[in-house]
Parts: C-alpha cells; sequence; structure tokens
C-alpha cells in the first residue's frame, strides 16, 4: 500500500517545498514510484525545484478541482529533472508532479469561490491509485486551513518542519495537537535552518519534551542552501554536503 | 565542519562604514569561522538593516589563498567602482553591497593581538541556544476554536469511515 506523506509548516518560509522536493528526488533516485502534490494552492511554488515551467502545465490541480480534467491529467511526469536521462520503458523510478495553477485568475477564484474539499480527497486517493504510487508526498499551504487539515488526516506520516524560533513553536504546537486530534499514525519533527551557534541537543530536548514528538533530523543553515534558493535540488547539486546526508536519513526513514 | 581542510581560518573582522564620514559604525569580529553569510535577514552572520540590500546578499569564505567574498544576490558587490560576483579581498579592501548598498571594510586581525574570547568582546552577540517558549493558555485557546468547528467535526467523522475503507481494500 501507498504510503501518503504531508510535509507541512506552520509559517511560510521554514524550506518545506524545498524538503519536500529533495525527499522527493531521494525516494525517486532509489527507484520508487513517487508523486508530488502542490496542495499550496494560494502559493504554489515547488514546480520551480522541478524545472517544471508555467507554459508546460496543461492541466493543474485547480483544473481537477474544478471538474475540467481527472486527477491523472494534471500529473505531470519530472522524473528526468531528479534522475537525468532515464529508461521510459521501465516502471520505475517514476516522479510525477501535479502543480498548483499559477495563474492569478485561477488563484483568486479558489479564494473566491473555494472548492469542493472532499474532491482533494477523491484526487488524493485516485492519483496513488492511478498512478501506482509507493509514496505521495503533499506539500501544504502553511498555516491551519481545510486543505491542511484534511491532507494531515489522510496521511500515513506527518512530517512538521519548524525553525527554531518561537513563532513556529506556537503555530506548530497547535498542528501538532490537531493532528493528534485527528488520529495521524506517525508524526515525526524536522527543524531546518538552525544556526551554528545554537545548541542542537538542547534544542532537540526541548522541543521532543514539549511536543512529544520526535525529532526525526536537524538541519543546518546552509549558505549554499540559500544561494541556491528554489532554482534546482539541493541533495542533487551538493551530494556531499552535510545538509543531503540529514536529507537522506529522512527519505531512508520514510522509507522504513 | 570539512575535515581534512587545512586552511588556517585565523580571526577577520569586518566594519559596516558610515557612507558619509567612512567611520566605522558597527563592527563583527569572527574567529575560525568557515563561511560568513552577509544580509538583510536575521538568520545573517552579519545583518545589515538596509533595504537596498539583498535577505541574503553575499557569503565570505575562506580557502587556501585567503579570504573572499562571493556574491549571492543579482545585485552583485561593488569595488573600485566595479561589479564583481567574487572579490578576492585584502587587507583593508572596502566593497559594498550591490551598487546601491553599504560599505564594508575588511580586516584580517593582527596576529600579534592578545589572543581575545570572542564571548566578551561587545560586538558579538552570542546566541545562548534556543529560548522557544510555549503559551499552553494560548495553544488550548486556538486549538479548542478550530476543534468545536463544524468542519473540523465533519472531518473527523469523514476521515475515521475512510480509514476504515483503505483498511478493508
Amino acid at each position: 500500500m501507498a504510503k501518503i506523506i504531508s510535509i507541512h509548516s506552520f509559517r511560510g518560509g521554514t524550506g518545506k517545498s524545498n524538503t519536500t522536493a529533495n525527499l522527493a528526488a531521494l525516494l525517486t533516485r532509489a527507484g520508487h514510484r513517487v508523486g508530488v502534490i502542490d496542495t499550496d494552492i494560494q502559493s504554489p511554488g515547488i514546480h520551480v525545484i522541478f524545472s517544471l515551467k508555467p507554459a508546460d502545465i496543461q492541466f493543474a490541480l485547480n483544473d481537477f478541482l474544478w471538474g475540467r480534467c481527472p486527477i491523472e491529467k494534471a500529473a505531470h511526469d519530472v522524473t528526468a529533472s531528479v534522475v537525468g536521462r532515464f529508461d521510459e520503458s521501465a516502471d520505475r523510478p517514476r516522479l510525477f508532479l501535479i502543480p498548483s495553477s499559477v495563474s492569478t485568475g485561477e488563484i483568486a477564484r479558489i479564494l473566491r469561490e473555494g472548492y469542493d474539499i472532499g474532491l482533494l480527497n477523491d484526487g488524493i486517493h485516485k492519483v496513488v491509485e492511478e498512478l501506482r504510487l509507493g509514496y505521495l508526498l503533499i506539500d501544504t499551504h502553511p498555516g491551519v486551513n481545510e486543505e491542511t487539515l484534511l491532507s494531515i488526516a489522510v496521511s500515513d506520516l506527518l512530517l512538521l518542519v519548524m525553525r527554531p524560533d518561537n513563532q513556529d513553536f506556537q503555530g506548530t504546537a497547535v498542528t501538532v495537537e490537531l493532528a493528534r486530534r485527528l488520529d495521524v499514525q506517525e508524526m515525526l519533527m524536522v527543524i531546518n535552518k538552525i544556526p551554528s551557534s545554537v545548541d542542537r541537543e538542547l534544542l532537540r530536548e526541548q522541543v521532543e519534551g514539549i511536543f512529544k514528538v520526535p525529532v526525526l533530523a536537524m538541519l543546518p543553515l546552509s549558505s549554499e542552501m540559500a544561494q541556491l534558493a528554489s532554482s534546482g535540488l539541493f541533495a542533487l547539486r551538493y551530494p556531499d554536503h552535510p545538509l543531503t546526508s540529514e536529507l537522506k536519513h529522512i527519505a531512508a526513514r520514510l522509507m522504513q | 565542519m570539512s575535515e581534512g581542510s587545512n586552511v588556517s581560518l585565523g580571526s577577520i573582522v569586518l566594519e559596516l562604514l558610515d557612507s558619509a564620514s567612512g567611520m566605522p559604525l558597527q563592527t563583527w569580529t569572527f574567529s575560525e569561522k568557515q563561511r560568513i553569510l552577509i544580509g538583510r535577514s536575521d538568520e545573517s552572520d552579519v545583518v545589515i538593516a538596509n533595504p537596498y540590500v539583498s535577505r541574503s546578499h553575499a557569503y565570505m569564505t575562506c580557502d587556501t589563498e585567503g579570504w573572499q567574498a562571493v556574491a549571492i544576490s543579482s545585485q552583485q558587490l561593488v569595488i573600485g567602482g566595479k561589479r564583481k560576483q567574487t572579490i578576492r579581498l585584502r587587507e583593508g579592501d572596502i566593497f559594498r553591497l550591490g551598487t546601491r548598498g553599504c560599505d564594508l571594510k575588511f580586516r584580517e586581525a593582527q596576529a600579534q593581538a592578545e589572543p581575545f574570547d570572542v564571548m566578551q568582546t561587545l560586538m558579538f552577540d552570542p546566541d545562548t541556544g534556543p529560548i522557544l517558549h510555549l503559551d499552553r493558555d494560548q495553544l488550548q485557546r486556538e486549538v479548542a476554536e478550530i476543534e468545536t468547528g463544524i468542519y473540523f467535526q465533519n472531518l473527523s467523522q469523514t476521515v475515521k469511515k475512510l480509514r476504515q475503507s483503505r483498511g478493508s481494500t
């Protein structure tokens, strides 16, 4: 059975989409069929990391939500962006991205009219089935809204990304509590952008002590990552970087 | 961090210069640091509150030939009136963060100077580690507000049914 993993952070700028994209790349390179769905409809962005140009997006998640196409039509094969040239006749590895539309008109329509959240739920399950995915990663919208709660609720695993920062800390606590009430099977914490001066063990102790959620990885604040911004996949560009080995550690845990 | 590196980092000083007088407004001292991030973002090692400076504007790094400054921002760096992506730094060099940003002066701390503890210098702002604080009352209020909402209650019910159907397939 496929594993559905939601990646969420309470605030923007935590590196959630970059973490999601890098994990998707690592899972794909480990030989799996992987899907990434960008439910951050209000501020989409993960397509950039996979070098998917807006002009190449014929159908997006929005089109599915408006009933213009089945969900699998919105899935774009971006395998080449993470493995380079690959054997297209082989069943795996494969990486599919279901992007959200970057059209401001589409975004405005979602904000104005809303959409049937049940459809998103159907879409998530349909895409797993149709594309025969081993893993589906859901890149959620920051904060706590309906699609976030739905994504969390249908996930087998919730990966929370936060920075060592009080506002992130308080907001993440709300998400953790709600996820518990929704009986999410497993929650893991990733602390990102940790300045080198921070006492990592003390930080881990504090976070695990208060949230009662295991800290899976502690990612250093990296100037290389800042430099790369969202223009590429860090784990592929810097395969020997300490940040990459932490990302690999997360991917290995997801594959358990 | 990088094992096996034989580069001796030593201590360096960066001075933020007043554009009118050229006098230092602020000074940062780094000792044995591999990489120094300069920008407007709070996460930078050298935080410059200037709207013309990018959030992550540049970084400084040291190799066997000494220190260099590398631009991250497309605004680049300016030295001697020329825009540069990378500047090989020498003692006393003054470079600008973008054409409209501010000037920084690079100095290598003198070898004969007495060894000092960076924790005791005035300009160094030591990070005392995480001081995360959770407001439990606020947390309870916020969770209760969402939890008692109709949407959340419906969702909980739907999810339970979904789990059962997924489990049975």
